[in-house]
């Protein structure tokens, strides 16, 4: 059967934009940015056209630029990518929230009347996809799946089904959060209420950022003669119903290997969550491997990145393609996430043949 | 593998009402279901007319505080109580098999997100109650009624603007043919809130008299509330358990405009592409096709766009075809539209009545087509389709079947 290949990555994270910069600042002894949030900058570098998305909220932007960078990585002209047979699906928690606060901070003290119709129509949590179809011209399937962290493997799900059917021969996919003071005010009170109430480890940092991948079905790479980054071997998205987090993890990481022919046991890297219930996940990994010999390199983003929750699981996603695309590892790579609403997901990635 | 896929239950909430028996009759009467808003203050507004459904009833939640459930997710429990009601238990068990969910919603949580940020504003963030936060995710109704339904597994919630729950019946009609999954509960929801309510009385998109699709002088839509939910199995299965089947999904079809934001792409090329795949997946002609439920929100933009992209798909049969928009008298579901919809036309197929395009009266040049005035009989009723349009310029169409064309 053939495979789904990440041919293209692009990051815009708090402390680097694009594939390479993002790799450099998982080296141990990069340093850390400690406000995780984006700097600020101009969406003209990395657009051919910007001028309709000028006034954008930022998780557009960000989810823009990521994909400008994510085609240009595949080796597509931004102006050849889109079309019928492209498709674009994104991944978003809160979305443009910072659009959305202010049209109803307006509402509320001004009245009806004053409320900006720009920051209605551009905080719809569709508005990075429609956007991101009018940027790049994608006319076939465009998406938007909303979910907490893991949110990011179900869009990589629905992907790969349009890959699979035949609706498209190619498929961008994104996942995009802005930071907020009244959402990360929300989180941060919630954290306070469990902190006092019992153990929850370290309350993660909301942040912000964005990651795109292209993906394409790994005979498709091959005719174009290109080389993909990684290829996405298995997933499986679940939800902690009654079970702990740890098993449902556990069970998540086995269905997503299933379909690989291989064991957890012979990851040989872990990408762990940068959202809630982080220590049940790392247990639900170690329960997944059993008994098996050695230990996997484990990479945290969380010190890197915060928690940009939609976004999240698609740059842990990023960074272990990245990684193996370089040969810094060899791979399978597993990639776990966990939601506050008790989402967890697993995505295996191994490396690609070599064109 | 390729599955025939069958509807073995329905369930809708409109302004009319809970189930499809509330709603149908009403529909075909062409009785006006929207009216003064009752939920919050209109003084402020041009407009204060929407499809609102007064004394929503509170559902008999038996896994939360039923006073602590928002107004969405209300909606959503009553129509998935009816579309499970066919069954002899719960859901899980009586189908043997966890069913996927694929729901669509356009401002899923946004009553709580409103609620935390009215307290965040006027009584200080330290008396904001964060897990309203949480609710203000959209996927959270979704999970409510799941566990209140004892439904395993994630949820796909789609949320692309007024397409999303005919894009997650289409995903889930996908996973069914194509063996991915053998049973789906699937459609979508949205609550009247003053948040979404502004936002279209900013674009001013609202009509501020009566809303009129394809008529000459319409001049916008009336947003309404609801939620529909429709229980999807494979032919087989369905048959095989002694389900009443309702009808059959035959074909789905999804393009994108790439154009505007808010606006539609005025020749409704992208839109064409929608409808022409969702014939060509039914394996029919434009010729087969007895009716279409039209997306007609009853702006100027939308409906001319639509009128030209049924012409472009249709050609000569898009002027001939019986074609009505039911926004006029339950309003604008948003991201319920596709669903509730997709219910109505389902239930024309099934008793071979076309509902009716109210309120219109003055016919428009650039929407020439053949509208239904009123509630009539067809000579034929096989198939028919189901458009849902949005902002970001997503197009989607379903395919249904009637099951009597069987016989």
């Amino acid at each position: 059967m053939d495979r789904i290949a990440i041919s293209g990555i692009g990051i815009v994270s708090p402390g680097a934009f694009g594939r390479e910069a993002f790799l450099q600042t998982l080296a141990p002894d990069h340093r850390k940015d400690p406000t995780f949030r984006v700097p600020g900058f101009a969406i003209e570098t990395y657009l051919d056209d910007a001028r309709p998305f000028r006034r954008v909220a930022d998780a557009t932007k960000f989810a823009l630029t990521s994909m400008a960078l994510a085609i240009a990585d595949a080796g597509f002209r931004a102006a050849d990518f889109g079309g019928e047979r492209a498709g674009l699906v994104v991944g978003v928690s809160h979305g443009a929230v910072t659009y959305a606060v202010e049209f109803h901070r307006t509402l509320l003290r001004e009245g009806a009347l004053s409320a900006s119709p720009l920051h209605f129509s551009e905080s719809v949590p569709n508005a990075p996809a429609g956007n991101g179809a009018i940027a790049f011209r994608i006319r076939g399937p465009v998406h938007t799946l909303i979910g907490d962290e893991p949110v990011g493997t179900q869009v990589i799900d629905l992907a790969s089904t349009l890959l699979y059917d035949g609706c498209v021969d190619r498929c961008l996919v994104a996942g995009t959060e802005e930071w907020n003071e009244v959402v990360a005010h929300a989180y941060a009170q919630m954290d306070r209420v469990r902190r006092n109430g019992g153990d929850c480890g370290d309350p993660p940092t909301l942040s912000d950022g964005a990651a795109a991948l292209v993906l394409e079905l790994e005979s498709a790479v091959a005719r174009r003669q290109a080389t993909p980054h990684a290829i996405i071997g298995g997933w499986h998205v679940g939800r902690c119903l009654v079970d702990s987090i740890e098993a449902a993890m556990a069970e998540t990481i086995r269905a997503a290997f299933g379909t690989t022919g291989r064991g957890a046991a012979e990851a040989d890297h872990v990408v762990s969550p940068t959202g809630r219930h982080r220590r049940a996940a790392a247990r639900g990994v170690v329960a997944a491997r059993g008994n098996a010999a050695g230990q996997p390199t484990w990479l945290d983003l969380l010190p890197v990145l915060g928690n940009p929750m939609g976004a999240s699981n698609l740059l842990q996603i990023a960074a272990s393609a990245g990684l193996i695309s370089t040969g810094t590892l060899k791979g399978p790579g597993l990639v776990v996430s966990t939601g506050i609403q008790r989402t967890v997901a697993a995505a295996v990635l191994s490396a690609a043949e070599r064109a | 593998m390729t599955n025939r896929v069958a509807i073995t239950g329905m369930g809708i909430v409109t302004c009319y009402g809970i189930g499809t028996a509330a709603t149908w009759g009403k529909i075909l009467a062409g009785e006006p279901g929207v009216r003064p808003i009752t939920l919050f203050d209109t003084t402020d507004y041009r407009v204060t007319h929407a499809g609102e459904f007064t004394d929503l009833p509170v559902a008999p939640w038996r896994r939360f505080r039923a006073t602590r459930m928002d107004r969405a997710s209300n909606l959503l429990h009553h129509a998935l109580a009816g579309a499970l009601e066919g069954l002899d238990g719960p859901a899980t068990a009586t189908l043997s098999v966890p069913p996927m969910v694929a729901l669509g919603t356009t401002l899923g949580g946004m009553t709580a997100g409103e609620r935390y940020h009215a307290m965040y504003v006027r009584k200080g963030p330290p008396l904001a109650r964060p897990s309203l936060m949480v609710g203000h995710l959209a996927q959270a109704q979704v999970l409510q009624v799941m566990e209140e339904f004892s439904l395993p597994g994630a949820p796909w919630v789609f949320l692309n603007a007024c397409t999303s729950s005919a894009n997650a019946i289409g995903h889930a009609f996908r996973a069914i043919r194509g063996g991915r999954a053998r049973v789906a509960l699937c459609g979508g929801y949205d609550a009247l809130c003053v948040f979404g309510f502004t936002g279209f009385h900013s674009l001013q998109a609202l009509t501020t008299g009566v809303c009129r699709p394809f008529d000459r002088n319409r001049d916008g839509l009336s947003i309404g509330e609801g939620a529909g939910i429709l229980l999807l199995e494979s032919w087989d299965r369905a048959q095989a358990r002694g389900a009443q089947i309702l009808g059959e999904i035959v074909g789905y079809g999804e393009s994108t405009d790439a154009f505007h934001m808010t606006r539609p792409e005025p020749g409704g090329r992208a839109a064409a592409l929608a409808i022409q795949a969702a014939i060509r997946d039914a394996g029919i002609d434009a010729a087969d096709v007895d009716y279409v439920n039209a997306h007609g929100t009853g702006t100027p933009f939308n409906d001319r766009s639509e009128t030209a992209a049924l012409v472009a798909a249709m050609g000569e049969r898009a002027s001939t075809i019986p074609v009505s928009s039911t926004k006029a008298m339950i309003g604008h579901l948003l991201g319920g539209a596709g669903a509730a919809e997709a219910i109505l036309t389902v239930l024309a197929l099934r008793d071979a009545w076309l509902p009716p395009n109210a309120n219109y009266q003055t016919p428009d040049p650039d929407c020439a087509l053949r509208i239904v005035r009123q509630a009539e009989r067809p000579t034929r009723m096989r198939y028919a389709l189901s458009n849902s349009f949005g902002f970001g310029g997503a197009n989607a169409s379903l395919a249904f079947r009637s099951v009597q064309a069987d016989s």
